[in-house]
């Protein structure tokens, strides 16, 4: 067999693979932060599909598809229906440069447990997730729908300013570890846990951190679907499948956003003190140890979403905007400045 | 003042601090908050259909018709409970006993007909205040909900009726 | 004019008259079970008993004695005495509320409550039972009778009531009433004392033809009529007051009516017809009221609206030389004015006449043998159709010759009520008829050969005069709503002039009453 239809073959299998994984997921978080508010409320939550509610997603799912699907009459038909498709697809592409470990080796060949190594991995990832704003717009302004309007404005608004400082407390990291690739990223954490870019680069991590809150449209900066002031915003007047694209998205998007935080400020795969190369492990062991390893930090951050939208109350539109610009710009400029001029003195 | 007022008067004009504006502590104090309860406070969930809350022992629920202690039926369709009904949902026909029935009721007068329109009645238990016969009662059953078939809340005496020395049964 | 003072109200009365009443005509209550103003006075329930006075006078000076305050003193006897016999007097001052009468009241009520069953949910009386009303204001509600109360079974002593011994209070009413008023021996007083029972006599019957009113002056629910056993309860039901039209004397009557439909009637006082009381033949006939009722018009057996109806029958009256009319005495003088009108000017025909029965044939005014009141013509206005002129004219045809030989006439117009329908027979030849136009409250066989087929309103759905046998004019208004499209028969008529091109314009009941000069 020639190579190229190997490589394809490997890569096609990895995309497969990697969607399953996350889309499945995805779904598990919609139960999970069901589950976890009822916790922190006091409650049960739904358990009553399956065992502890494990069904609940696939009885969510069958739900979503058996639902009437109903296309307002004055919506725009075609962008109201292209809406949540771009707003998923998009929420979806960035997963290709993110690493879930290390390397395996198949059938004699080294096979990085990543669909594409690139060189400027985070650039792209980054340069896509901004293109999601498209979905959230052309849904809320096609639903024709006030609520779903405003909701859309303020997403995009937000989205855009918070992008900004985001981008900003990264190139303070892509600094430090003089590469874009997710990888290398990582690999430049690996000696030990001091080197983690959270403990270099704290200030930067919160900024970061915020941003991306921010960015996921996450409480307490949820202020796109505000139930309260604009019932769901963009997508008030999505129902059945629809919806539940927009809210798988929602939550792949989270779950981006948490691998984000692994991979650039938690050291990816890395296991505190732990050298996986020099325990002499077969090279596939380690890889699925590194893939293991890679999840639980993920699956934490999720928790930590979760656990601050059932702890803190929403931000106002004007205080949202205030902090973006007005505090933590100034300090993640201050941040990268700091870390080049370090950089270039040691 | 009898009044423990526990509300705490702020000074407006106080201005906040550096770490007060921060809100980090604050945030971070909230989350063990939170967490404290995710962790350590048990569910008040009552899982409803195998748990069930205790009901009160003046509980209203579905009506009941009672026997006395020779077994006869107690009502005697004086009517007094329709004429207390404020949702008018009782109809009552009265007949003479005759023949075979006369050890079924005490009196001379019973309720051919006992209905009641269970989707008006606003369970005030005005009719069983009314009854001089104590003949009948709301009593514990409150699950009535049903999704197909309203002629099942037309309640006749049948089913209200206690059965000789059984409890009645319930569903609707 | 003398005086009596009764609870400090000085009341100037004349004759002699009987406390209760007196004392009722002036607002003031007293209680009581056995006094009736029609009958006897019996005196035996004691719950009339009042504290009776006179003035105190000065045997040596004549003068009356006053006290501290200057008012007369008054001496009362040692004992409360029953009212309803007691004899009044100039100057005599009474006490009906005063705490021993209420002392004495509540003792009477315990007594006569002591084997009285508490069997108001059974009972037909509750709701207007006298002793219930006076539990509730005098009485209380608990009793020291411990013992067994005494227990009869219930007995169904006539076609029409039913007695419940156990509720019997003794007053002795019915009994009187049988004796007194209805004039048979055949109901008293058996037994003594707490075992008293009022009873059929041994080998009798009551037959008389006022039973009813046994049941109405019984103060309990221990004779009720068996015909309104546990039909509705007293509450539920709605009145009105109206007439009774069974026969000629017309009793001022009430219904009891629930939804439209009539469950009972009772007398009302009327003192110049029947005063308290009516007969058991009217009371029974309230079922017509009810039954087989016509709410809708037909023409040649199909439905038909008014409109049509009434063209049709104004095209065969206008095409019709020779014209038979039945007209009917239960039809109001008014209705009987405006027919006796129509039928000489708008088509004129000798051929009108009311009389269907042998009685009103005869102009027979009396009442029937042995009778209270019941008349001999079963009609309630014969007079005022005699009165309207609804008689034959120069060689016309009688009523009876009519129905008996209906097709020699181009169209007969016949008026149907309920008497009519219960003779059976006399409707018989009436399908030969040709072009017949009938007016009825009633459903009848003749609705489907009938040209046209009104319905017209009974006389509880409408207002109206009748003029019964001795010659006295009653008015009566609906007490029920129409039924349908029903119309009144002067109504009709009056259409129908209008559409055969001699408009009377009297389109109200007022109109036609000063029309005809009936007084107002
Ligand atoms: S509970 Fe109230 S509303 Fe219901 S039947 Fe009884 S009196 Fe009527
Ligand atoms: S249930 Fe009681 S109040 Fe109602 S008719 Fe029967 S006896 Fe009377
Ligand atoms: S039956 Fe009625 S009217 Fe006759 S004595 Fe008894 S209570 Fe009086
Ligand atoms: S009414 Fe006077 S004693 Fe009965």
């Amino acid at each position: 067999m020639e190579e190229w239809i190997i490589d394809i073959l490997i890569s096609l299998a990895k995309t497969l693979a990697f969607f399953g994984v996350i889309l499945l997921w995805a779904a598990y978080i919609t139960l999970g932060e069901r589950r976890f508010a009822s916790f922190f409320q006091n409650r049960l939550g739904p358990n009553r599909a399956g065992i502890f509610g494990l069904l609940q997603p696939l009885a969510d799912g069958i739900k979503f598809m058996m639902k009437e699907e109903i296309i307002p009459k004055n919506a725009n038909r075609a962008f109201y229906l292209l809406g949540p498709t771009l707003f998923i697809t998009i929420a979806l592409i960035p997963w290709a440069a993110i690493p879930f470990g290390d390397t395996v080796v198949i059938a004699g060949r080294e096979v990085k447990l990543q669909i594409v190594d690139l060189n400027v991995g985070i650039l792209f990832m980054i340069a896509v997730s901004s293109i999601g704003v498209y979905g959230i717009m052309i849904g809320g302004w096609a639903s024709n729908n006030k609520y779903s309007l405003l909701g859309a404005i303020r997403s995009s608004a937000q989205l855009i300013s918070y992008e900004i400082t985001m981008g900003i407390a990264l190139a303070a990291v892509f600094l430090l570890s003089g590469s874009l690739s997710t990888r290398d990223i990582i690999i430049a954490q690996m000696q030990s846990p001091w080197h983690w870019n959270v403990f270099v680069q704290p200030l930067g991590f919160i900024v970061f951190f915020v941003s991306i809150l921010a960015e996921t449209n996450r409480v307490p900066f949820d202020l796109a679907e505000a139930e309260s002031e604009l019932i769901v915003g963009y997508h008030t007047e999505y129902g059945a499948f629809k919806f539940a694209m927009y809210m798988l998205s929602e939550y792949i998007n989270l779950i981006t956003a948490s691998a984000l935080i692994t991979l650039l400020y938690f050291g990816g795969w890395g296991i505190p003190f732990v050298d996986l190369g020099r325990l002499g492990l077969s090279v596939n062991l380690a890889g699925l140890i590194s893939v293991i390893v890679f999840l639980v930090k993920t699956g934490f951050f999720v928790f930590v979403f979760i656990w601050i939208r059932w702890t803190l109350p929403r931000f106002r539109y004007d205080q949202l905007m205030n902090l973006g610009w007005k505090i933590l710009l100034p300090l993640a400029l201050v941040n990268l400045f700091g870390t080049a001029v370090v950089a270039l003195l040691v | 003042m009898a009044i423990n007022v526990r509300a705490k008067y702020l000074n407006k004009t106080e201005e906040m601090s550096f770490i007060d504006r921060l809100y980090l502590p604050a945030i971070v104090k909230g989350m063990f908050i939170t967490m404290k309860h995710f962790l350590f406070t048990k569910a008040y969930t009552v899982e409803y259909p195998e748990e069930r809350k205790p009901i009160a022992p003046r509980f209203r629920g579905r009506h009941v018709m009672k026997r006395d202690e020779m077994g006869r039926e107690r009502c005697t369709a004086c009517y007094c409970c329709q004429y207390s009904c404020p949702a008018e949902c009782i109809n009552i026909e009265a007949a003479e006993v005759t023949g075979d029935i006369r050890n079924n009721h005490p009196e001379d007068k019973y309720a051919r007909v006992f209905e009641i329109e269970l989707l008006r009645c606003i369970f005030c238990g005005f009719c069983q205040e009314a009854c001089p016969k104590a003949a009948i009662y709301l009593e514990e059953f409150y699950e009535l909900a049903d999704y197909d078939d309203r002629s099942k809340y037309l309640l006749t005496k049948k089913e209200m009726m206690e059965t000789e020395g059984k409890p009645v049964k319930y569903r609707v | 004019m003398a005086k009596i003072t009764i609870d400090d109200k000085v009341i100037e009365y004349s004759g002699n008259p009987n406390l209760i009443e007196l004392a009722k005509e002036n607002g003031i209550d007293i209680p009581h079970f056995c006094y009736h103003p029609a009958l006897t006075i019996s005196g035996n329930c004691r719950m009339c008993l009042v504290e009776v006075g006179t003035l105190c006078k000065n045997q040596q000076t004549g003068e009356y004695e006053k006290d501290d305050k200057g008012n007369i003193k008054v001496n009362f006897m040692p004992k409360p005495q029953p009212g309803c016999y007691q004899q009044v007097s100039d100057g005599m001052v009474i006490r009906t509320n005063s705490e021993r009468i209420i002392e004495a009241r509540k003792g009477v009520l315990e007594f006569t409550l002591a084997n009285h069953p508490l069997d108001c949910p059974v009972c037909d009386q509750a709701g207007e039972c006298v002793l219930q009303d006076y539990s509730f204001q005098y009485g209380f509600s608990r009793s020291q009778f411990i013992e067994k109360k005494r227990t009869y079974k219930k007995n169904e002593i006539s076609p029409v009531l039913t007695q419940e011994m156990n509720r019997c209070i003794h007053c002795d009413r019915c009994a009187r009433f049988t004796t007194e008023i209805a004039g048979e021996s055949s109901f008293a007083r058996t037994w003594r004392g707490n075992k008293m029972e009022l009873s059929v006599l041994p080998g009798g019957t009551i037959t008389h033809n006022y039973q009813g009113n046994m049941a109405d002056i019984c103060p309990v629910g221990a004779l009720t009529i068996t015909d309104f056993r546990f039909k509705s309860r007293v509450w539920f039901l709605n009145y009105g007051v109206t007439l009774c039209t069974s026969c000629g004397k017309g009793c001022s009557v009430m219904t009891s009516h629930k939804k439209g439909k009539v469950f009972r009637l009772k007398p009302v006082y009327n003192e110049k017809v029947n005063t308290y009381w009516m007969c058991d033949h009217g009371r029974l006939r309230y079922r017509f009221l009810n039954e087989s009722r016509k709410s809708g018009h037909s023409a040649g057996g199909k439905k038909a609206n008014f409109q049509s109806a009434l063209s049709l029958a104004a095209e065969i009256l206008k095409a019709s030389k020779n014209i038979g009319v039945i007209a009917s005495a239960k039809e109001s003088l008014e209705t009987c004015m405006v027919l006796s009108r129509f039928f000489r000017e708008v088509a004129p025909t000798a051929h009108v006449d009311y009389r269907v029965d042998d009685a009103q044939v005869r102009d027979d005014r009396s009442l029937r043998p042995g009778e209270l009141l019941r008349a001999k013509d079963p009609y309630p206005n014969s007079f005022g159709a005699r009165e309207a002129g609804l008689l034959p004219g120069q060689g016309g045809a009688t009523a009876i010759d009519i129905l008996g030989a209906p097709e020699k006439f181009d169209a007969v117009v016949l008026f149907i009520d309920d008497h009519i329908i219960e003779a059976g027979d006399r409707l018989g030849n009436m399908s030969k008829a040709k072009n017949l136009i009938v007016l009825s409250p009633f459903e009848s066989s003749l609705d489907s050969t009938a040209a046209v087929s009104f319905a017209t309103r009974a006389y509880s759905e409408t207002s109206g005069t009748y003029i019964n046998i001795d010659g006295i004019r009653q008015k009566y208004c609906p007490v029920l709503p129409p039924l349908g499209d029903a119309r009144d028969s002067w109504d009709i008529l009056n259409q129908l002039s209008g559409l055969m091109g001699k408009s009377f314009g009297l389109d109200s009941i007022g109109k036609i009453r000063s029309h005809f000069k009936l007084g107002d």
